[in-house]
Protein backbone atom coordinates (compact mmCIF):
# COMPACT_ATOMS: atom_id res chain seq x y z
CA UNK A 1 0.00 0.00 0.00
CA UNK A 2 2.94 2.10 0.85
CA UNK A 3 3.89 2.50 -3.16
CA UNK A 4 0.26 3.30 -4.06
CA UNK A 5 0.20 5.89 -1.57
CA UNK A 6 3.51 7.40 -2.55
CA UNK A 7 2.30 6.98 -6.46
CA UNK A 8 -1.11 9.10 -5.29
CA UNK A 9 0.97 11.83 -3.61
CA UNK A 10 2.73 12.34 -6.82
CA UNK A 11 2.81 14.78 -9.94
CA UNK A 12 4.05 15.85 -13.41
CA UNK A 13 6.90 17.98 -13.67
CA UNK A 14 8.18 19.38 -17.11
CA UNK A 15 11.16 22.01 -16.86
CA UNK A 16 12.25 20.95 -20.09
CA UNK A 17 10.58 21.23 -23.42
CA UNK A 18 11.32 17.72 -24.11
CA UNK A 19 9.33 16.64 -21.07
CA UNK A 20 6.00 18.21 -22.63
CA UNK A 21 6.92 16.41 -25.28
CA UNK A 22 7.07 12.89 -23.67
CA UNK A 23 3.88 13.86 -21.83
CA UNK A 24 1.74 15.43 -24.32
CA UNK A 25 2.99 12.48 -26.94
CA UNK A 26 -0.11 12.29 -28.75
CA UNK A 27 0.15 15.96 -29.77
CA UNK A 28 2.09 17.46 -32.68
CA UNK A 29 3.61 19.73 -31.05
CA UNK A 30 3.86 21.74 -27.84
CA UNK A 31 5.35 25.59 -26.91
CA UNK A 32 6.70 25.31 -23.78
CA UNK A 33 7.05 28.67 -21.47
CA UNK A 34 9.59 28.34 -19.20
CA UNK A 35 9.81 30.67 -16.15
CA UNK A 36 11.69 30.56 -13.13
CA UNK A 37 8.43 29.64 -10.83
CA UNK A 38 6.47 27.80 -13.97
CA UNK A 39 6.31 26.33 -16.96
CA UNK A 40 3.27 26.60 -19.35
CA UNK A 41 3.09 24.19 -22.31
CA UNK A 42 0.86 25.46 -25.27
CA UNK A 43 -0.71 22.26 -26.47
CA UNK A 44 -0.89 22.27 -30.48
CA UNK A 45 -3.80 19.78 -32.11
CA UNK A 46 -3.01 17.12 -33.83
CA UNK A 47 -2.78 17.67 -37.99
CA UNK A 48 -5.94 15.77 -39.67
CA UNK B 1 -14.15 13.72 -4.97
CA UNK B 2 -10.23 13.34 -5.72
CA UNK B 3 -7.57 13.14 -3.94
CA UNK B 4 -6.06 16.69 -5.73
CA UNK B 5 -9.67 17.09 -4.80
CA UNK B 6 -9.75 16.53 -1.34
CA UNK B 7 -5.89 18.48 -1.04
CA UNK B 8 -6.84 21.65 -2.17
CA UNK B 9 -10.39 21.10 -0.08
CA UNK B 10 -7.87 21.00 3.23
CA UNK B 11 -5.69 23.94 2.08
CA UNK B 12 -8.67 26.45 1.32
CA UNK B 13 -8.42 28.17 4.37
CA UNK B 14 -4.72 28.91 3.86
CA UNK B 15 -4.64 29.60 0.30
CA UNK B 16 -4.65 33.26 0.43
CA UNK B 17 -0.93 33.15 2.04
CA UNK B 18 0.16 30.77 -1.28
CA UNK B 19 -2.26 31.50 -4.10
CA UNK B 20 -0.01 34.01 -5.88
CA UNK B 21 2.68 31.54 -6.76
CA UNK B 22 3.36 30.00 -9.81
CA UNK B 23 0.86 30.96 -12.49
CA UNK B 24 1.15 34.13 -10.74
CA UNK B 25 -0.17 37.33 -11.59
CA UNK B 26 3.46 38.41 -13.14
CA UNK B 27 3.41 34.99 -15.33
CA UNK B 28 -0.21 35.63 -16.48
CA UNK B 29 0.92 38.86 -17.52
CA UNK B 30 3.59 37.19 -19.97
CA UNK B 31 0.96 35.24 -21.36
CA UNK B 32 -1.10 38.04 -22.03
CA UNK B 33 -0.49 38.65 -25.76
CA UNK B 34 -1.94 35.02 -26.60
CA UNK B 35 -4.69 35.19 -24.53
CA UNK B 36 -8.45 35.89 -26.52
CA UNK B 37 -11.75 35.66 -25.77
CA UNK B 38 -13.71 34.04 -23.64
CA UNK B 39 -11.33 32.51 -21.51
CA UNK B 40 -11.93 29.75 -18.91
CA UNK B 41 -9.42 28.73 -16.27
CA UNK B 42 -9.23 25.32 -14.75
CA UNK B 43 -8.19 24.63 -11.22
CA UNK B 44 -9.10 28.66 -10.82
CA UNK B 45 -8.80 28.34 -6.62
CA UNK B 46 -10.09 31.25 -5.07
CA UNK B 47 -10.20 33.03 -8.55
CA UNK B 48 -6.36 35.50 -8.52
CA UNK B 49 -6.47 35.15 -12.24
CA UNK B 50 -9.86 35.13 -12.88
CA UNK B 51 -10.13 38.75 -11.39
CA UNK B 52 -6.66 39.64 -12.50
CA UNK B 53 -8.01 38.67 -16.04
CA UNK B 54 -11.28 40.45 -15.80
CA UNK B 55 -9.50 43.55 -14.46
CA UNK B 56 -7.65 43.20 -18.07
CA UNK B 57 -10.55 43.80 -19.97
CA UNK B 58 -10.78 40.20 -20.32
CA UNK B 59 -14.25 37.82 -20.61
CA UNK B 60 -13.47 35.41 -18.13
CA UNK B 61 -14.76 32.19 -16.75
CA UNK B 62 -13.46 29.91 -13.64
CA UNK B 63 -14.07 26.26 -12.35
CA UNK B 64 -12.50 24.54 -9.29
CA UNK B 65 -13.74 21.08 -8.06
CA UNK B 66 -13.08 21.98 -4.67
CA UNK B 67 -16.47 23.60 -3.04
CA UNK B 68 -14.26 25.40 -0.13
CA UNK B 69 -12.52 26.76 -2.95
CA UNK B 70 -15.66 28.34 -4.90
CA UNK B 71 -17.32 29.87 -1.92
CA UNK B 72 -13.80 31.60 -0.77
CA UNK B 73 -13.51 33.16 -4.22
CA UNK B 74 -17.50 34.70 -3.72
CA UNK B 75 -16.50 35.80 0.32
CA UNK B 76 -13.23 36.96 -0.93
CA UNK B 77 -13.73 38.61 -4.02
CA UNK B 78 -17.57 38.54 -4.82
CA UNK B 79 -16.74 35.93 -8.06
CA UNK B 80 -19.14 33.58 -9.15
CA UNK B 81 -16.76 30.41 -10.01
CA UNK B 82 -18.37 27.37 -11.17
CA UNK B 83 -17.76 23.56 -9.27
CA UNK B 84 -16.59 21.42 -11.78
CA UNK B 85 -14.42 18.24 -12.21
CA UNK B 86 -12.10 19.11 -15.15
CA UNK B 87 -12.76 15.48 -16.26
CA UNK B 88 -16.30 16.58 -16.86
CA UNK B 89 -16.60 20.36 -17.70
CA UNK B 90 -20.35 21.50 -17.44
CA UNK B 91 -20.08 23.64 -21.08
CA UNK B 92 -20.89 23.31 -24.70
CA UNK B 93 -18.36 22.09 -26.64
CA UNK B 94 -16.03 25.31 -28.62
CA UNK B 95 -17.13 27.43 -26.27
CA UNK B 96 -13.69 29.20 -25.25
CA UNK B 97 -11.01 30.72 -27.51
CA UNK B 98 -8.56 30.33 -24.50
CA UNK B 99 -8.16 27.40 -22.12
CA UNK B 100 -5.91 27.57 -19.33
CA UNK B 101 -5.26 24.58 -16.69
CA UNK B 102 -3.59 26.44 -13.52
CA UNK B 103 -0.68 25.11 -11.37
CA UNK B 104 -2.58 21.85 -9.25
CA UNK B 105 -4.57 20.46 -11.53
CA UNK B 106 -2.63 18.49 -13.67
CA UNK B 107 1.01 18.41 -12.60
CA UNK B 108 -0.53 17.39 -9.33
CA UNK B 109 -1.23 14.48 -10.75
CA UNK B 110 1.51 11.42 -12.25
CA UNK B 111 -1.21 9.07 -14.28
CA UNK B 112 -0.50 9.34 -17.42
CA UNK B 113 -4.52 9.10 -18.00
CA UNK B 114 -6.14 11.21 -15.42
CA UNK B 115 -4.04 14.15 -17.78
CA UNK B 116 -5.23 12.66 -20.71
CA UNK B 117 -9.12 13.02 -19.94
CA UNK B 118 -8.58 16.50 -18.16
CA UNK B 119 -6.76 17.50 -21.87
CA UNK B 120 -9.07 16.15 -23.92
CA UNK B 121 -12.06 17.42 -22.31
CA UNK B 122 -10.52 20.68 -21.49
CA UNK B 123 -9.64 20.67 -25.62
CA UNK B 124 -14.00 19.84 -26.25
CA UNK B 125 -14.59 23.10 -24.80
CA UNK B 126 -11.79 25.09 -26.47
CA UNK B 127 -12.34 26.24 -29.97
CA UNK B 128 -10.85 24.19 -32.53
CA UNK B 129 -8.35 27.94 -33.47
CA UNK B 130 -8.10 28.04 -29.99
CA UNK B 131 -5.37 27.53 -27.78
CA UNK B 132 -4.82 25.26 -24.85
CA UNK B 133 -2.44 26.09 -22.05
CA UNK B 134 -1.17 23.71 -19.48
CA UNK B 135 0.55 25.24 -16.45
CA UNK B 136 3.44 23.56 -14.09
CA UNK B 137 5.34 23.91 -11.16
CA UNK B 138 8.25 25.12 -11.68
CA UNK B 139 11.32 26.17 -9.84
CA UNK B 140 14.68 27.99 -10.66
CA UNK B 141 17.69 25.79 -11.79
CA UNK B 142 19.38 25.59 -8.43
CA UNK B 143 16.07 24.44 -6.72
CA UNK B 144 15.40 21.96 -9.52
CA UNK B 145 18.95 20.73 -9.34
CA UNK B 146 18.52 20.49 -4.99
CA UNK B 147 15.00 19.13 -5.39
CA UNK B 148 16.29 16.14 -7.83
CA UNK B 149 18.83 15.54 -5.85
CA UNK B 150 17.35 14.82 -2.79
CA UNK B 151 14.24 13.34 -4.87
CA UNK B 152 11.51 15.09 -4.55
CA UNK B 153 11.40 15.49 -8.53
CA UNK B 154 12.25 11.54 -9.54
CA UNK B 155 14.09 9.97 -12.37
CA UNK B 156 10.67 9.79 -14.58
CA UNK B 157 9.81 13.10 -13.95
CA UNK B 158 7.48 13.02 -11.15
CA UNK B 159 6.74 15.48 -8.25
CA UNK B 160 6.95 13.85 -4.65
CA UNK B 161 4.49 15.97 -2.94
CA UNK B 162 4.76 13.63 0.39
CA UNK B 163 8.33 14.50 0.26
CA UNK B 164 7.88 17.85 -0.32
CA UNK B 165 5.70 18.54 2.95
CA UNK B 166 8.31 16.26 5.15
CA UNK B 167 11.01 19.12 3.99
CA UNK B 168 9.07 22.12 4.48
CA UNK B 169 8.33 20.82 7.86
CA UNK B 170 11.78 20.60 9.21
CA UNK B 171 14.46 23.23 10.91
CA UNK B 172 17.25 24.57 7.90
CA UNK B 173 19.86 22.05 9.99
CA UNK B 174 17.16 19.12 9.66
CA UNK B 175 16.53 19.64 5.71
CA UNK B 176 20.56 19.99 5.62
CA UNK B 177 21.22 16.54 6.95
CA UNK B 178 18.67 14.83 5.44
CA UNK B 179 19.62 16.62 2.16
CA UNK B 180 23.37 15.68 2.52
CA UNK B 181 21.81 11.66 3.85
CA UNK B 182 19.55 11.54 0.48
CA UNK B 183 22.17 13.23 -1.86
CA UNK B 184 25.27 11.43 -0.27
CA UNK B 185 26.90 14.80 -1.23
CA UNK B 186 29.85 16.20 1.11
CA UNK B 187 28.89 18.96 3.76
CA UNK B 188 29.73 22.11 2.39
CA UNK B 189 28.27 21.27 -1.46
CA UNK B 190 25.70 20.66 0.10
CA UNK B 191 24.89 23.27 2.31
CA UNK B 192 26.00 25.47 -0.93
CA UNK B 193 23.21 24.30 -2.96
CA UNK B 194 20.83 24.16 0.06
CA UNK B 195 21.40 27.83 0.54
CA UNK B 196 21.25 28.45 -3.80
CA UNK B 197 17.65 26.70 -3.49
CA UNK B 198 16.48 28.40 -1.05
CA UNK B 199 17.45 32.10 -2.27
CA UNK B 200 16.89 31.17 -5.81
CA UNK B 201 13.30 29.62 -5.02
CA UNK B 202 12.50 32.37 -2.01
CA UNK B 203 9.85 33.56 -3.84
CA UNK B 204 7.97 30.31 -4.26
CA UNK B 205 8.80 29.08 -0.91
CA UNK B 206 7.62 32.23 1.44
CA UNK B 207 4.05 31.70 1.42
CA UNK B 208 4.60 28.28 2.04
CA UNK B 209 6.34 29.05 5.13
CA UNK B 210 4.08 31.02 6.97
CA UNK B 211 1.56 28.28 6.57
CA UNK B 212 3.52 25.07 7.21
CA UNK B 213 5.99 26.84 9.52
Amino acid sequence: MEGHAEGRSGGRVITRPDDASVLFHHLTDTTVYLYDSCTVVLLHPKAP
Amino acid sequence: MTDVGRFWETWAPYLSYIEDNHLDLANIEKLGGIISDPVLIVGAGQGLLVEQLQKSGHKVDGVDLSPQMVKYAETRRGLKLIEADARNLPFASKMYNTAIIATGVVDFLDDDGQIGLIINETRRVTQDSGKVLVAFLGAHAAAERFARRVGLITDRGTFNQRKFFELTGLSPWQTLRTFRRDSGIGIFRALRELLLAAVRNRGNLTGLSAVVG
